[in-house]
């Protein structure tokens, strides 16, 4: 019955593959409120039925319809709604990923108006966690959202890990990242990370027994000396260029049901400059 | 013999401006305490873009990335 009521409703555009249609939010909110259904349920719908929702039309071309509705199946685990954190949260918003698990523990303070999306300069004191729930729910609310304000532990990284098909790490500093990797090797979850410091930065994709940058760096404990961020800050490029890189392999892996085979970081790391403009590969 | 080096982070004042010469048998350290690098600064060494050690020898025409702990995020 949902089939037909959307087939009915469908409109078509050029930039749809062939053989699909475009089907707006307003008509899949009114119909999911008769049927009793949240958005992610009737975009889900949508999609089964062939029909593609407005708001991912220009996702089509690169990702489909099918991998479309594999994000929307997705469950990731974000840890950190700072720099990195909140540009990864709007950019997986946006792209439609279905399930979105996040933790922060901190508040927002002038130095973060530089670089995090989610700190405006009226909201200076505010929860980072609060401003997230409040972005995704405004962004795409057939996002299922669940912020959870406090600095992890072990067993609270290991809770927010549970369930994911890929874990974000979008920490700050390199003691927390130590318990994120080991929550997300201990349920088995493919790790995406990432740092930056000044204009250099790293993103890497940590399959379960795979070599992580973290296993280089030590416990993070040494305190003799500021570390690398700090002395050379976070410039906001370099946040946000290291976020759209983690946001772009976390759909190449979530598109392609889970596996990491096919998705280019896989075991690897890619160091950028921008300084100089370079990026590289390489193995880890 | 002739070897390239990138510095990262806060090993990039140490970045040389051209490529080293190094005579044969020079390890990866003899390469960073030639630039003035304190060599516990450098966290993860790639030769080649493969992951080596300080002791490891470098060769002619090797590329070397030096990179530091970095966190931010």
């Amino acid at each position: 019955m949902v089939n037909e009521r959307l087939a009915d409703l469908a409109r078509d555009t050029p930039e749809t593959p062939p053989g699909v249609r475009l089907v707006s939010g307003g008509v899949l909110a009114d119909l999911g409120l008769g049927l009793g259904l949240g958005a992610r349920e009737m975009e889900l719908a949508a999609l089964a039925a062939g029909l593609v929702p407005a708001r991912y039309l220009r996702n089509m071309r690169t990702y489909g319809p099918a991998a479309q509705a594999r994000f929307l199946r997705s469950r990731v685990a974000l840890a950190g709604l700072g720099g990195l954190g909140g540009h990864l949260l709007e950019l997986l918003a946006r792209a439609g990923v279905g399930a979105l698990a996040a933790a922060d523990g901190d508040v927002f303070e002038e130095s973060n108006l530089n670089r995090q999306t989610l700190c405006l300069a009226d909201g200076l004191g505010q929860a980072k966690a609060e401003a997230a729930r409040l972005r995704a729910s405004a962004v795409n609310p057939a996002m299922d959202c669940v912020v959870r304000a406090g600095f992890l532990d072990q067993q609270g990284f290991s809770e927010l890990v549970q369930g994911a098909d890929l874990v974000l790490d979008a920490l700050g500093g390199v003691a927390p990242r130590l318990l994120l990797r080991r929550a997300a090797a201990q349920a088995g979850v493919p790790l995406l990370t990432a740092a930056v410091a000044g204009t250099s930065g790293y993103v890497a994709l940590v399959r379960p027994g795979d070599p992580s940058p973290t296993d280089y760096f030590g416990t993070g404990a040494d305190e003799a000396k500021p570390p690398a961020e700090v002395l050379l800050g976070t410039p906001p490029p370099t946040v946000a260029l290291a976020a759209a890189l983690q946001a772009a392999q976390a759909l190449a892996f979530l598109s392609d049901q889970g596996s990491t085979e096919g998705s280019g970081l896989a075991g690897k790391m890619l160091l950028f400059d921008l300084a100089d403009m370079t990026f590289a590969t390489v193995s880890l | 013999m002739s070897i390239t080096v990138k510095c990262y982070a806060t090993l990039e004042p140490f970045q040389p401006s051209s490529d080293l010469a190094f005579r044969p048998g020079a390890s990866v350290a003899q390469v960073a305490e030639g630039l003035g690098i304190p060599l516990d600064e450098v966290a993860i060494v790639f030769r080649n873009a493969e992951p080596a050690a300080l002791e490891t020898e470098v060769r002619d025409g090797d590329v070397l990335k030096l990179f530091p702990v970095i966190g931010g995020g």
